[in-house]
């Protein structure tokens, strides 16, 4: 009944939305995505996947190939239809201890959140909380959907997706109401890449009230 | 009078559905009550005595003072379990179980104290309604936990579909919302 409440106040409160329904205004719609995680986990390797899967002549990634990220690497992505016309600006920031205090200078700005997991490498698994609830805990994340990527699933040695739950789901509970997911992903290959960009559009268009989108 | 109205997250809005919680809460309470019932009548016909609706709703009934009593009290706290398999399908959040288990226990004492006319005044019955809390909180907020760490076929398109079981998502992904 406390949540039943607690809805009711909610909806007596909340300012009625006014969607922009003019579709050329619509088509300019630039959502920022932030791509965090401990260094290795495969964000560089993410991003390159979705650049070679939305953008025309991107390459591949290979294994191996990138360099760890100093800095950080930034693409925009035009949508293709079906899927609405807007584009995403996925930001790639390096995840060494070092550069992760620069993370909170993109929250504010960002409309959702990709958490990337190196499933293969259960010795951080514990580092990897620890990380993942400082970002969620951080004020500026708040009401933004979070999408947790259990990645590298074409390893043999990746964790099960339920011990990456598991693990997730603490810091989840503590969670008022927040759109968040695990999925299990390779990079590499491209298992589940396009399932994440998906859920991560519908999410942020559903949010735009909230954290309305970049219009240029 | 002008409200302060304020933007909020669509996540916060989408899974705090007054309509859904309410109907979810109707449904617990008719699981709740029908299965009581059927329960409560069964026993009625192997004790040999007559039933009414004195069984389902009222707390006299519920008395500590002969063996009739402490059947009836078994059994309350035997139709528990309705209370758990209902959560765990029709809610199946894990945080939302504490909230659901004690309203349906709070609903049957409002309606026990309508129905009686008065507040229960049997030991026995707020004994039976301790423990059929604690059952159906423990138990089911197990089962939901299981429930959300299920795991997910890897790769395949069937976890985009809502489940309402997949506990890390704390609103259901609707397909059919995408433009
Ligand atoms: N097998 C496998 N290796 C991956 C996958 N994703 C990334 N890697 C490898 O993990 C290493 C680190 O990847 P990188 O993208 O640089 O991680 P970052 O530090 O998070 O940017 C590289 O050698 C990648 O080839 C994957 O899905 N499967
Ligand atoms: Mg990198």
């Amino acid at each position: 009944m406390y949540h039943l409440f607690k809805g009711l106040y909610y909806y007596a409160t909340t300012k009625e939305g006014t969607l922009p329904v003019c579709p050329a205004v619509c088509a300019a719609a630039k959502y920022s995505i932030l791509l965090l995680g401990l260094d290795n986990a495969g964000k560089t390797t993410l991003l390159e996947k979705i650049k070679s899967i939305y953008l025309a002549h991107a390459p591949a990634p290979r294994q191996g190939a990138q360099p760890p990220t100093v800095g950080q690497n930034m693409s925009t992505i035009p949508l293709p239809a079906p899927l609405p016309p807007i584009y995403l600006k996925i930001w790639d920031i390096g995840g060494q201890e070092s550069l992760r205090n620069l993370w909170t200078q993109y929250y504010t700005s960002s409309h959702a959140i990709v958490f990337v997991v190196d499933s293969t490498d259960k010795a951080r698994i514990e580092e990897c909380r620890d990380v993942l609830e400082i970002v969620v805990d951080a004020e500026d994340t708040e009401g933004i959907p979070i999408l947790m990527l259990a990645n590298k699933q074409d390893r043999e040695e990746s964790l099960e997706v339920e011990e990456i739950k598991e693990v997730f789901n603490k810091i989840a509970e503590r969670l008022s109401a927040r759109d968040s997911r695990v999925l299990p992903i390779s990079a590499l290959t491209g298992t589940g890449v396009k399932e994440s960009v998906e859920w991560l559009v519908t999410r942020v268009m559903r949010n735009k009230e909230y954290r309305p989108p970049l219009m240029r | 009078m002008a409200r302060r109205r304020r933007i909020r997250p669509a996540s916060a809005l989408e899974s705090l559905s007054p309509l859904l919680i309410l109907s979810q809460i109707v449904a617990l309470q008719t699981a709740f009550y029908a299965v009581a019932t059927v329960l409560l009548l069964f026993t009625a016909v192997v004790l040999g005595v007559r039933f009414s609706l004195d069984w389902p709703f009222s707390w006299v009934p519920v008395n500590g003072e002969n063996a009739a009593g402490w059947t009836v009290a078994i059994v309350w706290l035997a139709n528990s379990m309705t209370s758990v398999v209902a959560i765990t399908l029709l809610v199946g959040r894990t945080k939302l179980v504490l909230d659901f288990a004690l309203t349906i226990h709070f609903i049957h004492l409002l309606i026990t104290t309508l129905y009686s006319r008065s507040l229960p005044a049997s030991w026995l019955w707020w004994a039976v309604q301790l423990g059929s809390a604690v059952i159906t909180v423990s138990l089911a907020t197990w089962l939901c936990q299981k429930r959300e760490l299920r795991p997910l076929a890897f790769g395949g398109r069937a976890r985009l579909i809502p489940t309402g079981g997949d506990g890390h998502e704390m609103v259901p992904l609707k397909r059919d919302q995408e433009p």
